[in-house]
C-alpha cells in the first residue's frame, strides 16, 4: 500500500514537472519521470503479497503474476526509443532556432 | 489473418535491402493482394459473423487476442485503399527514396494490427509505433517548420498515452484481464469509472477534441503532402477506434452529454479557426478539427447516431484525402502556399480544379454526395432538439465559409507560364475522385435497403444548399475580404506547450469529474 | 568544460564489474529475476562508461554488421526447432533445456547492448553543438 502512494507522489512531481518546464529537455525528463512511477504502479499490483518468482517449482503458493512484467519490459522500451527520437529532433531544433525554450520556438513564424 | 500484419512489414524490410528503384515501383503489387485478402475476409465475416483467434494458442484471458466483425473489415478496406492512392502520388516526388518508402510500408502494417487487435496494451503498443513512424515522416523534409511540428506532436501524444497506461492498471485490477471482453460483466462503481474516463480522455489526445487539438494544425501542415493526406484520413482515427472498440460493452448513453457538449466546441472552434488562416493546408487542417468534432457528436449517442459518426468517419477519410492530394499537386506547381497569392487555377490546371470542386462539394453537404447522407443522418435524430438543429445549421454555414475563402484560388489569372498539367500525376487522384463521387448514392443504395434507414434528398435540400451559398457569400465579401482585425488576432494565438498541458490536465479531471 | 579527475579515476576503476555484474545477470535468466534485455542494458553502461576515461571510438559500421548478424542469429537458432518439434520458437533438444535458453539470452543481452552503444556514438559523432 505504500508504494503506491510513493508512486503516486512521484507520478505528481512529474505532472508538475511537465507544466512548469520551459525548456524541451525538461519536458522529456519529467515525462521519463512519470513513466517511472507509472512501472512501480504496475509492479506494486504483480505482486500484492506474494512475492515467488513466477518459475513452475514443486510447491507454489504465492506466485508473483508475470503478466504485468512482461508489460512494463515492453513500455520501457518504447519510452527509451520516444527520448531518442526527442533527443535528436531537438539538436536539429537548436540548430535552427538558435534556443531550446518553448517560448521562443513556437512564437517565431514564418511563411 | 495474422499474416495481413507482416506481409507489409516484410515488404518494407526488402524495400530497405533492396535499394532499387524498380522494386519500389513493383511493391504495389502486394498492396493489391492484400486488398483481395480484405475482401475475402469480408466475404467470410458477412457469411458467418466474427472471427476471432488467439496468438500462440493460450487460454482466452491471458493470450493475445484478435477480433475482425464488419467494422473492423471495412476500415481495413479503407485504409488499404487510401494507401494504394498515396503511394502512386507520391512516386513523382519520393520515387528514388527507398527510405520513405520503408516508413510508408511499415506504418501501413502497423495500423493493420491495430484495427485487428482485442486487447488493451496490444493497442497500447501499437498506437506508440503509429506515432513514432509518423513522427519520423512528419520531420522527413527537414526544414525549421517541420521540425518544431514534429517535437511538439510527439512529446504532446507520448503524454497523453500515459493516462492510457494508468488507466488501463485501474480496469485490469478490477477484472483480471487485459481482453475487452472483460468489461462486458462488471459494473461501474468508483474507481472502474475513473479507468475509463482516462482511457476516453487519452482517446482524446489522438483525436483532437476540443481543449487538446493543438498538435493538429501544426503537425498536418509541415508535413509532405502525402503524409497529409495519409494522417488527416486514416491517422487521426485512431482515438475514435479506441471508442469503438469500447463501445461494444458499454452503453455510451449515460456519458451523452458530456461527450455531446465536448464535440460541439471542437466542432465550433475548429472553423472559427479556419476562417482565419492564410495558409491554403491550415485550412484544411483546421477542418480536420472540426470534422472530428461531428464524428464525436455522431459516436456519442444511440444506434442510429452512431451509424451516422462511424459513416462521416469513412467519408471524412475520402473526400479530406482527396483535398490534401490535390493542394499538394497545387502548392508543388506553384510554389505559394498563400491563398491570397495563388490564383487562375481554373484555367491553367483543369482536371485538377475540378477534383477540387468535388472535395469541397462533399464537405460542405452538397445533396447526393457522401457528405450530405452522414450529415442528414445526425440531422434528423435531432430533429426535434431546436437547440442542436440550430448549431448544426451553424456548422454547415461555417464550413461553407472557410471553403469559400478557400475558392479564390480559382478566378483571376496567373502570369507563370511553365505550369502545365500531365496524366501521369492526375491518375491517383482522378480515381480518388470517382470513387467519392460515387460513394454517396453508394451508401443511400445499401442504407435504404440493408440497414433500413432511408435519406431522401428532396428539392428542399437543393433550395437550402442555395441558401447557404448566398450568405456564405455575403458574409465572405464583408467580413473576410477586409481582413478585420480580430481574424488577425486569432491566426496568431499559439499556445505555449506548458499551457497546452495544463489543457490537458483539465480536460482530464473534467472526464473525470463528469463520467 | 573541465574534466573531473574523480570521474575519470572511478570509471577506470568500475568498469570491469559493472560488465560482470551485466553477465551475470544475462545468464541466470531462467533462473532468477533478468534475462536478455536487463542484462543488456547493464552491458551496455559498462561498455559506455569506457569512453570516459580514454579516447575509445567504436566503430559504427562495424557496429552496424554485428548488430543486424546477431538479430540474424537469433532468428535462425529459433527456427531449428521448425524442423525438429513442428513448431517455431522452441527448444529443440529436449535433452538438456538450459543450453538453448541461456544461447537465446546471452544473444540477446549482446544485441541490446550493441544497439544502445551505436544510439550513443551517433549522438557523439554530431559534435558539439554548443
Amino acid at each position: 500500500m505504500i508504494s503506491v502512494i510513493l508512486a503516486l507522489i512521484i507520478f505528481i512531481i512529474g505532472i508538475y514537472g511537465v507544466l512548469i518546464s520551459k525548456d524541451i529537455i525538461k519536458s522529456l525528463i519529467s515525462f521519463n519521470i512519470m513513466q517511472a512511477a507509472l512501472i512501480m504502479v504496475y509492479m506494486d499490483f504483480s505482486s500484492l503479497n506474494k512475492n515467488q518468482v513466477p518459475i513452475y517449482a514443486e510447491e507454489m503458493k504465492k506466485m508473483a503474476d508475470p503478466l504485468p512484467q512482461a508489460m512494463m519490459l515492453t513500455s520501457i522500451v518504447i519510452s527509451a526509443s520516444i527520448t531518442a527520437l526527442v533527443l535528436m529532433m531537438s539538436i536539429k531544433v537548436f540548430h535552427y532556432f538558435g534556443t531550446l525554450e518553448w517560448k521562443k520556438i513556437i512564437e517565431r513564424e514564418e511563411l | 489473418m495474422i499474416y495481413l500484419i507482416f506481409i507489409p512489414i516484410i515488404t518494407a524490410i526488402f524495400i530497405y535491402l533492396i535499394k532499387n528503384e524498380k522494386a519500389i515501383k513493383y511493391s504495389i503489387i502486394i498492396n493489391f493482394i492484400e486488398i483481395l485478402m480484405i475482401l475475402y475476409l469480408l466475404k467470410n465475416v458477412i457469411e458467418n459473423g466474427s472471427i476471432k483467434m488467439i496468438v500462440g494458442n493460450y487460454s482466452e484471458i491471458v493470450g493475445i487476442s484478435m477480433e475482425l466483425d464488419l467494422i473492423g473489415s471495412i476500415l481495413l478496406l479503407t485504409t488499404a485503399f487510401l494507401w494504394i492512392i498515396a503511394t502512386l502520388y507520391s512516386f513523382e516526388k519520393h520515387g528514388k527514396d527507398y527510405k520513405f518508402y520503408f516508413f510508408l510500408h511499415f506504418l501501413r502494417g502497423t495500423f493493420y494490427g491495430l484495427i485487428l487487435s482485442n486487447d488493451l496494451f496490444n493497442m497500447f503498443i501499437f498506437i506508440e509505433i503509429i506515432s513514432l513512424i509518423s513522427a519520423v515522416l512528419i520531420i522527413y523534409k527537414r526544414d525549421a517548420y517541420s521540425l518544431r511540428a514534429g517535437v511538439y506532436y510527439l512529446l504532446f501524444n507520448s503524454i497523453g498515452m500515459i493516462f492510457y497506461l494508468l488507466g488501463i492498471v485501474i480496469i485490469y485490477i478490477n477484472t483480471g484481464t487485459m481482453n475487452i471482453e472483460g468489461l462486458m460483466s462488471v459494473n461501474l462503481n468508483g474507481t472502474m469509472k475513473m479507468g475509463i474516463a482516462l482511457v476516453i480522455a487519452s482517446a482524446g489526445v489522438k483525436s483532437a477534441f476540443f481543449p487538446v487539438y493543438n498538435w493538429l494544425p501544426k503537425a498536418h501542415t509541415a508535413a509532405p503532402s502525402t503524409i497529409s493526406a495519409l494522417l488527416s484520413g486514416i491517422l487521426v482515427k485512431t482515438g475514435f477506434i479506441i471508442l469503438i472498440k469500447i463501445a461494444r460493452y458499454i452503453d455510451y448513453n449515460i456519458y451523452f452529454e458530456f461527450l455531446t457538449i465536448v464535440g460541439v466546441t471542437t466542432a465550433i472552434l475548429g472553423f472559427v479557426f479556419a476562417m482565419s488562416q492564410k495558409d491554403v493546408k491550415s485550412i484544411l487542417a483546421f477542418h480536420t478539427v472540426s470534422q472530428s468534432g461531428i464524428i464525436l457528436i455522431g459516436l456519442a449517442g444511440v444506434k442510429t447516431l452512431q451509424l451516422g459518426g462511424f459513416l462521416h468517419l469513412i467519408n471524412h477519410a475520402l473526400f479530406k484525402s482527396l483535398l490534401f492530394l490535390t493542394v499538394g499537386l497545387i502548392i508543388s506547381k506553384y510554389n505559394i502556399r498563400r491563398v491570397d497569392k495563388i490564383r487562375g487555377v481554373f484555367k491553367k490546371l483543369p482536371v485538377i480544379s475540378v477534383f477540387v470542386i468535388i472535395g469541397m462539394l462533399s464537405i460542405t453537404g452538397f445533396p447526393f454526395t457522401s457528405g450530405f447522407v452522414s450529415k442528414m443522418i445526425i440531422k434528423n435524430y435531432y430533429h426535434d432538439n431546436n437547440l442542436m438543429a440550430f448549431i448544426m445549421q451553424i456548422l454547415n454555414l461555417g464550413t461553407m465559409i472557410s471553403f469559400m475563402k478557400m475558392s479564390q484560388i480559382f478566378f483571376g489569372t496567373t502570369h507563370n507560364k511553365e505550369i502545365k498539367e500531365s496524366f501521369k500525376e492526375n491518375i491517383s487522384i482522378i480515381i480518388l475522385g470517382v470513387i467519392t463521387l460515387v460513394m454517396g448514392i453508394f451508401e443511400m443504395y445499401t442504407l435504404s435497403n440493408y440497414f433500413d434507414i432511408g435519406v431522401y434528398v428532396g428539392l428542399k435540400d437543393f433550395v437550402v444548399y442555395g441558401l447557404y451559398l448566398i450568405i456564405s457569400y455575403g458574409f465572405y465579401t464583408n467580413f473576410l475580404k477586409k481582413e478585420a482585425k480580430i481574424f488577425y488576432k486569432i491566426r496568431h494565438t499559439h499556445l505555449n506547450f506548458r499551457n497546452a498541458n495544463v489543457l490537458l490536465l483539465t480536460f482530464v479531471v473534467l472526464t473525470i469529474i463528469f463520467i | 568544460m573541465k574534466d573531473s579527475t574523480i570521474l575519470k579515476s572511478m570509471s577506470h576503476f568500475i568498469y570491469p564489474f559493472v560488465i560482470l555484474y551485466g553477465f551475470y545477470i544475462t545468464i541466470g535468466g531462467d533462473l532468477t529475476s533478468g534475462g536478455g534485455f536487463q542484462g543488456g542494458a547493464i552491458i551496455a553502461t559498462g561498455l559506455l562508461l569506457m569512453t570516459f576515461f580514454s579516447d575509445v571510438k567504436f566503430n559504427l559500421t562495424k557496429l552496424n554488421r554485428i548488430e543486424k548478424l546477431l538479430f540474424l542469429f537469433i532468428i535462425v537458432v529459433s527456427s531449428i526447432s521448425l524442423f525438429t518439434k513442428g513448431y517455431a520458437f522452441t527448444n529443440p533438444f529436449s535433452v538438456n533445456k538450459r543450453i538453448f535458453l541461456i544461447t537465446l539470452n546471452l544473444a540477446l543481452g549482446f544485441k541490446v547492448a550493441v544497439g544502445l552503444v551505436n544510439i550513443f556514438e551517433s549522438f557523439l559523432e554530431e559534435g558539439d553543438p554548443f
